[in-house]
């Protein structure tokens, strides 16, 4: 059974004196399989923040459906919402979103601390592995402000990842990082992936999107296409990928003429 | 003339689009200037010149004037300080934009000259409106029924005005020194970096605990009434260095202990809130300390001048047990002013009743062990027993009674302390005494300022041979007290009117009167009226400046409130999308406001509750024994001061959430 089924999603804002009407998402449709690892690439605007904010919950769509292993969204209760997102999304955002009070070993309980569903222990025993896996296990009595960007990165993932969620939502998860660290991150998300994590990411870096297995495109709130890797390598893919974002903007070129 | 009006209506857009931190920051520059202008009309009143408790009025006034302009000053000051640089990021905008130095410097001319218009014009309005109604509350609470008038002070309206025109102008050159010296990426940038954890200082905490565990002691250990006033000042001290040292440290250490119990930390309501506080109490520990003391003394303050003022009538009584008390070196006068006094009661329309006309000759003693020994000096009050011996005769004369005593027999009264022994020996004579519950209207035992025996003895003879017995050198050192003197003491029946004839005709013939000898003369009447003048002053003094610091306090909080609430915005926006519904962020934030505010009301409520026990210790001093008074007046004003602290929270919590709520729907 897919892990994530998006069926027909519209999002229109309205501004706030219902004068102007955007319509962010038009007709959005895809699944994500178990253990799968999928990029959305799109220009900024294109509605990649507004699909992923949906997709988490935090925004309601105009029409259409999304389904969590076969549940639709739509059936949570608002009051069990959070407990929701807690317990079935894990999230990596761009800027990090680590809170600077809390040491890096707090942070990354928070979700199940928020649970309170699990002794100190427990949580220890999840995390220890968790570390060895992201290499912050040295790091972990700091606090955000005392480590790198990197390391803030891998920080995040540890707090998305310790929940065990049915998928992983990561957006732009580079955007703030620099090279060496970008790869880093990638290779550490790919692996994470080869493990069986289903991982679902949204970027407009070619670069990021050849790690994944697949990567859909998307514009003015449209899936326009998709590639498959296949058997292809980082490189080969990334070159398709890099294609295929050319041939978009000349579709989006031709559109506007 | 299109760029003369551009910088005011830049400067009125800015104030509005700012008005949630601009209003209460108008709100305290109106209520400061209509305070100062009603305070300084009060004392520049010419009116006033003449009137009975004039000089007691003015010098309060004039006090409180220099007070509420340091007061102010200092609130205004930090106010604008705070909104300066809460607004540091939009200035930076308006530089980036192209705007110079100058012109902001400009606009902020403009926004000043607004606010200080506006804060001028509505303070004094109010001051006009509303200073003549806060002149009679003030003269009747001195008990001046005659009414004043309160003409519009021309003199207090130009003081104020500059006055308060000087402050504003400080206020704006402060502002335009930050614009001078920052750059515009400074400006811009107005995001914290990354705070360090604060550290638990181990060696503060204890030393905290120690001052304040000594405070509190001193202030419930040391029970006589002297010795208490002067401990109290101590323990203050001690109790001021103990809060500051628990606020800044303690709370921390506290805190970290409470994080270091994994299992009380890692649960969802205490995760975000111990970890939250840490944070908050670092920044806000030593304003809170300041504002949980300041509370403190205004509450302690305003419930003891309650408690004086109201209970003046008791502690006049008390005080003066007759309206007129009168005693003498030489018994010849004795004879003319009880004569002299029954002439004006008789041209007034009153009788003398109560008449009590006595000798009394009196010791200074110490007891140790039920034997009492006259002494020269005295190390304290509190050791010391007053000792007044009274022939039977004179006893029975006033209290029309007929008691007969044996040889060694005496009647024994005690106020302020006990002596409960069936014998009692005074330089070496031993009395067998019996013990008097009242006398006249005073009951024995009630608190006073150290212990008084009165002791009656057989005769006159006695009392002669009890002063003789007295060691030789007390007797040199204070020859004056052998001396015999004689009191009379008497109250008056009739109405109001005729005795307050009385009072003034009585005054005028002992005015006249020449005698060499020593001579004391009390009347309950002639004190209230300075009591009423003091106390009155006191308490409208308190009030005032009670509801002022009130206010001052507020507003801080409220400010320090809204610039965490902009700090915060970010932080739960991250929990939000980690997994913490609405609610949950609501109940987080609502339970960190209120420990924030009402952390400092409640060291307030916790030290003016020990600080009950000298309070009321120290109420003796001015005659005041009512215990259940001073804990009603203590319970009703700190019930008051809750009331408008709790109205200011909610107002504040509910601002707090809109700026959270509205920061993490536009990020």
């Amino acid at each position: 059974m897919a892990v994530l089924e998006v069926n027909h999603l519209k999002k229109i804002y309205t501004t706030r004196f219902g004068g102007n009407k955007v319509q962010a998402l038009t007709d959005v449709c895809f699944t994500v399989e178990e253990g799968e690892f999928v990029a959305i690439m799109g220009e900024s605007g294109s509605g990649k923040t507004t699909l992923l904010n949906i997709l988490a919950s935090l925004d309601k769509p105009t029409a259409g459906e999304v389904l969590l292993r076969g549940t639709p969204m739509s059936t949570i209760k608002e009051g069990r919402l959070a407990a929701f997102r807690r317990q079935h999304l894990g999230f990596v955002f761009q800027d990090f979103n680590l809170l600077d009070n809390f040491s890096v070993e707090d942070n990354i309980y928070l979700p199940l601390v928020l649970d309170g569903r699990q002794k100190y222990e427990e949580m220890r025993a999840r995390l220890e592995p968790l570390a060895q896996k992201l290499s912050i296990a040295d790091i972990l009595k700091k606090f955000p402000y005392e480590i790198s960007g990197g390391q803030k990165q891998r920080v995040a993932a540890a707090r998305a990842l310790i929940t065990n969620p049915d998928i992983l939502l990561a957006d732009e998860p580079t955007g703030a990082l620099d090279s060496k660290a970008s790869g880093a991150l990638l290779k550490l998300l790919a692996e994470v992936n080869r493990e069986g994590q289903t991982i679902l990411m949204v970027t407009h870096s070619a670069k990021a999107a050849s790690r994944a297995g697949r990567v859909l495109f998307i514009r003015d709130g449209e899936v326009f296409h998709q590639i498959y890797r296949g058997g292809a390598s980082d490189d080969d893919f990334h070159r398709q990928i890099g294609h295929a974002v050319t041939v978009s903007a000349a579709g989006a070129a031709g559109k506007a003429v | 003339m299109r760029k003369l009006s551009f910088y005011p209506k830049l400067a009125m857009g800015n104030l509005w689009r700012n008005k949630s931190t601009y209003l209460p920051y108008l709100l305290a520059c109106v209520v400061s200037v209509f305070t100062f202008y009603t305070m300084l009309a009060i004392n520049l009143n010419g009116a006033l010149d003449g009137i009975r408790s004039e000089s007691v009025v003015k010098s309060f006034t004039a006090i409180g004037a220099i007070i509420l302009a340091l007061f102010c000053s200092a609130l205004i000051f930090y106010t604008n300080s705070f909104l300066a640089k809460r607004r540091k990021k939009e200035l930076g905008l308006y530089s980036i934009l192209g705007m110079e130095k100058k012109n902001i410097g400009i606009v902020m001319f403009f926004e000043t000259l607004l606010i200080a218009a506006a804060a001028l014009v509505l303070g004094l309005l109010l001051g006009l409106l509303l200073s003549r109604l806060l002149f009679l509350v003030l003269l009747r609470l001195v008990q001046y029924e005659v009414t004043v008038d309160m003409p519009v002070s021309y003199s207090a309206i130009v003081i104020t005005i500059i006055f308060f025109g000087a402050v504003f102008l400080l206020a704006l050159l402060s502002n335009l020194r930050q614009v001078r010296l920052a750059n515009p990426i400074d400006l811009m940038s107005g995001a914290r970096q990354g705070e360090k954890e604060p550290r638990a200082s181990w060696l503060l905490t204890l030393i905290g605990l120690g001052c304040l565990g000594g405070g509190y002691f001193i202030a419930l250990y040391f029970r006589s009434p002297s010795e208490a006033l002067m401990m109290f000042l101590v323990a203050v001290f001690l109790v001021i260095i103990g809060t500051f040292c628990l606020f800044t440290s303690g709370s921390i250490a506290l805190l970290k202990l409470l994080r270091r119990n994994k299992n009380y930390y890692y649960t969802p309501r205490h995760f975000i809130s111990v970890s939250g506080l840490i944070y908050r109490m670092k920044q806000n520990a030593a304003g809170l300390a300041t504002i949980g003391i300041l509370s403190c003394m205004v509450l302690v303050t305003v419930s003891a001048t309650v408690c004086l003022y109201v209970g003046a009538e008791n502690s006049l009584q008390t005080q003066y047990p007759s309206e007129y008390e009168l005693s003498f070196d030489v018994a010849e006068d004795a004879d003319t002013l009880l004569t002299g006094a029954r002439q004006v009661a008789v041209g007034t329309g009153v009788e003398l009743a109560d008449l009590w006309d006595y000798r009394i000759g009196s010791l200074t003693t110490l007891e140790s062990g039920g034997a009492f020994n006259s002494v020269a000096d005295f190390d304290s009050i509190s050791s010391m027993t007053m000792i007044g011996l009274m022939p039977l005769q004179d006893y029975n004369a006033s209290m029309g009674e007929n008691t007969t005593l044996a040889g060694d027999e005496a009647l024994l009264f005690v106020t302020g302390g006990s002596y409960s022994g069936d014998t009692l020996t005074l330089d070496g004579t031993t009395y067998r005494v019996t013990h008097l519950d009242q006398l006249g209207t005073q009951k024995s035992g009630a608190d006073d300022l150290g212990r008084t025996i009165l002791l009656v003895l057989p005769d006159m003879d006695a009392v002669e041979r009890a002063l003789e017995a007295r060691p030789e050198a007390v007797r040199q050192a204070r020859p004056t007290e052998t001396v015999m003197r004689r009191a009379l003491t008497f109250n008056l029946s009739g109405d109001e009117a005729a005795k307050a004839q009385f009072l003034s005709g009585y005054e005028a013939f002992i005015a006249g009167l020449s005698t060499n000898g020593y001579f004391q003369y009390l009347s309950r009447e002639g004190n209230r009226v300075n009591w009423y003048a003091t106390n009155g002053g006191f308490l409208f003094l308190g009030i005032y400046f009670g509801i002022l610091f009130l206010l001052a306090a507020a507003l801080i909080i409220y400010y320090k409130q809204l610039s965490e609430g902009y700090d915060d915005a970010g932080r739960f926006e991250i929990l939000q999308k980690v997994g913490m519904s609405e609610g949950e962020v609501r109940k987080t934030i609502n339970g960190q406001i209120l420990t924030v505010f009402f952390l400092p009301l409640v060291v307030a409520v916790v030290h003016i509750a020990v600080a009950f026990f000298p309070v009321s210790r120290a109420m003796v001093l001015f005659g005041v024994r009512n215990t259940p008074l001073l804990a009603l007046s203590t319970l009703f004003t700190v019930l008051a001061y809750a009331l408008v602290y709790l109205l200011v929270y909610r107002r504040t919590a509910k601002t707090y959430f809109r700026i959270v709520r509205r920061q993490a729907a536009t990020a």
